[in-house]
């Protein structure tokens, strides 16, 4: 899994910071670049999308019991994959998740290109994107020690 | 006068990654290794936290839970030290590739030369590195390491080496390891100082002959020289089995390719050149040949090596016979420099920028992401990324 990412603040346009009050999720770790930091625990979850190729800011999942929407931030490539989501009467995108690093149980990996997630527009209601999840490789589980999944990151596999 | 230089470069791995991942500079870096349970390379950063080479992930985690960990990639750290590798050789006409992040070249004693390259490897590949020169390569590589990060120490005056002799334990010069020290110790050796200092006669007694060179080499006398055309090979191969038996000839071409492909792949890493070639097929029944492929002169450029291989099978192989192996090997082996051109040497300038563009694409995006048409006969070798290296193809220079 992957309950927080990462970016440098620099892929963010400048409205972006401010329609989204990024200043408060920025965090530094020591270096040139600060990162800002998007957690699914966060009061305001959000995820770095690319949506047309533009980058957009959606609610990360879903916390609402009301609505057709699962209550979870991620989902399994095989949900995706075998068409799960179609049975929902919701919209449904592939997107790719903007990412630098990514956090599992703790533990901060680099990773180079992002995550795969979906994009999910249900019929009244703001669009939001799930992060989607597979299997994990064993190196991954002994790196976070424990990790049941891994996120699908893209051209990538840790 | 020349000297011998050690060039090291500064936490390596991390900063291989930091070079293609420049958000990671300043930042807690730990590499982690083959099982993804310990760090194998530290970012100055974690160092300073106390954490140590070979710590598991969960103990660095305690000292610094904002630690980055990124996953080793051998290939990309082997695609650099070749370049730093180059531009030793490029102001030194001897220069041995030790390990992966060591060299040792042979360099005068005056800091021009190593802050030359040391500043090429910077400026050009974006790697610190830290140089040591002395009077051997004992103490070159000792005076490297006190000097690091992104130093340069030259110590060529005997009053000036015993000095720094006297402040390191002799347990800090390679190859001499706990076990030794110990030993050492008994006779009150303490420092490297008190070694070169020892009787010759105490240290053949204890340590044998390897402690001996050691001791001549710590009192300035070199005994190992520069290898700069260590001779690792005679001949390098490349081939097996062509999945299965085919008397398809597009089959067997297609073979030959991705072999031809692979052997080129290793000559270049070794920076090597063939002066004669070989190609062996075998049959169902066990039977076979094996002919002389002639090239045009010492190459190690697919062109030629393929049109030789070509010429030969087609002279070899009676059409309708099943194949089953293939063995393509390369031999006269010389280093580029080492060659000696003739006047009927094939210019190879019309194919060297598309070797490059080849390397470089491959390097980027996967092993034979480019790659000869022909093997378009077989998809299936190519199907699957994970073919494309396996742990077996980077060449051991180093353990961990
Ligand atoms: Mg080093």
């Amino acid at each position: 899994m992957c309950s927080a990412i990462a970016l440098v603040p620099s892929v963010f346009p400048k409205h972006l910071f401010e329609e989204h009050d990024l200043f408060t999720r920025v965090f530094d770790r020591g270096g040139n670049n600060p990162e800002v930091r998007f957690a699914f625990t966060d009061p305001v979850p959000l995820l770095p999308v690319m949506i047309g190729g533009v980058l957009k800011l959606v609610q990360w999942g879903s916390r609402s019991r009301q609505g057709p929407l699962p209550t979870t931030g991620w989902t399994w490539r095989t949900s995706v994959e075998s068409g799960a989501w179609a049975g929902l009467g919701c919209e449904t995108e592939p997107v790719l998740i903007l990412a630098t690093y990514g956090c599992e149980k703790n533990t901060w990996f680099r990773i180079r290109e992002g995550i795969h997630g979906l994009l999910v527009t249900p019929p009244s209601g703001p669009p939001c994107a799930y992060m989607i999840c597979d299997h994990p490789t064993r190196y991954f589980r002994v790196l976070t020690v424990g990790a049941d999944r891994t996120p699908w990151l893209v051209n990538e596999v840790i | 006068m020349r000297f011998v230089a050690h060039l090291d470069a500064d936490c390596y791995y991390v900063s291989a990654d930091r070079v293609r991942y420049p958000d990671l500079i300043g930042k807690p870096v730990g590499v982690v290794g083959n099982q993804g349970a310990c760090v194998i390379a530290k970012s100055y950063e974690l160092k300073a936290q106390g954490v140590k080479t070979g710590e598991p992930v969960w103990d660095v985690l305690k000292k610094c839970p904002e630690t980055i960990f990124v996953k080793r990639d051998f290939r990309w750290y082997e695609v650099l030290s070749r370049r730093m590798l180059a531009m030793v050789r490029e102001r030194s006409e001897a220069a041995e590739f030790y390990s992966i992040d060591e060299f040792f070249f042979s360099t005068d004693a005056d800091k021009q030369i190593a802050r030359g390259i040391q500043n090429d490897i910077l400026n050009n590949i974006g790697l610190p590195v830290t140089i040591g020169v002395a009077r051997s390569r004992t103490l070159a590589k000792l005076f490297s390491d006190t000097a690091k990060p992104l130093g340069i120490r030259v110590v060529t005056d005997p009053d000036e080496e015993r000095e720094h002799l006297a402040k390191l334990p002799v347990g800090e010069v390679s190859g001499i390891g706990h076990r030794r020290a110990a030993k050492l110790l008994l006779h009150g050796i303490r420092t490297c100082l008190d070694y070169a200092n020892a009787e010759r006669r105490l240290i053949r007694g204890l340590l044998t002959k390897t402690g001996e060179d050691l001791w001549w080499e710590l009192r300035g006398q070199p005994v190992t020289p520069i290898r700069p055309d260590r001779p690792t090979h005679k001949f390098l191969s490349r081939g097996g089995s062509i999945g299965g038996a085919s008397a398809d000839p597009n089959v067997i071409r297609a073979w030959l390719v991705r072999n031809s492909e692979r052997l080129v792949e290793e000559l270049e890493h070794y920076d090597l050149k063939a002066g004669t070639l070989s190609l062996s097929l075998s049959d169902q029944y066990g039977g076979g040949d094996s002919i002389n492929a002639p090239l045009p002169g010492h190459t190690n450029r697919y062109g030629p090596i393929i049109a030789a291989l070509l010429r030969s099978f087609e002279r070899c192989w009676q059409p309708g016979t099943v194949i089953t192996h293939m063995h393509l090997v390369a031999g006269d082996l010389k280093r580029p420099g080492f060659v000696q051109r003739t006047l009927f040497d094939p210019p190879d300038d019309e194919t060297e920028p598309l070797a490059v563009v080849k390397r470089d694409v491959n390097e980027r995006h996967g092993r034979f992401a480019v790659r000869g048409g022909t093997t378009l006969f077989i998809p299936e070798m190519y199907r699957d990324r994970s073919h494309g290296y396996e742990i077996c193809d980077v060449r051991g220079k180093f353990c961990f």
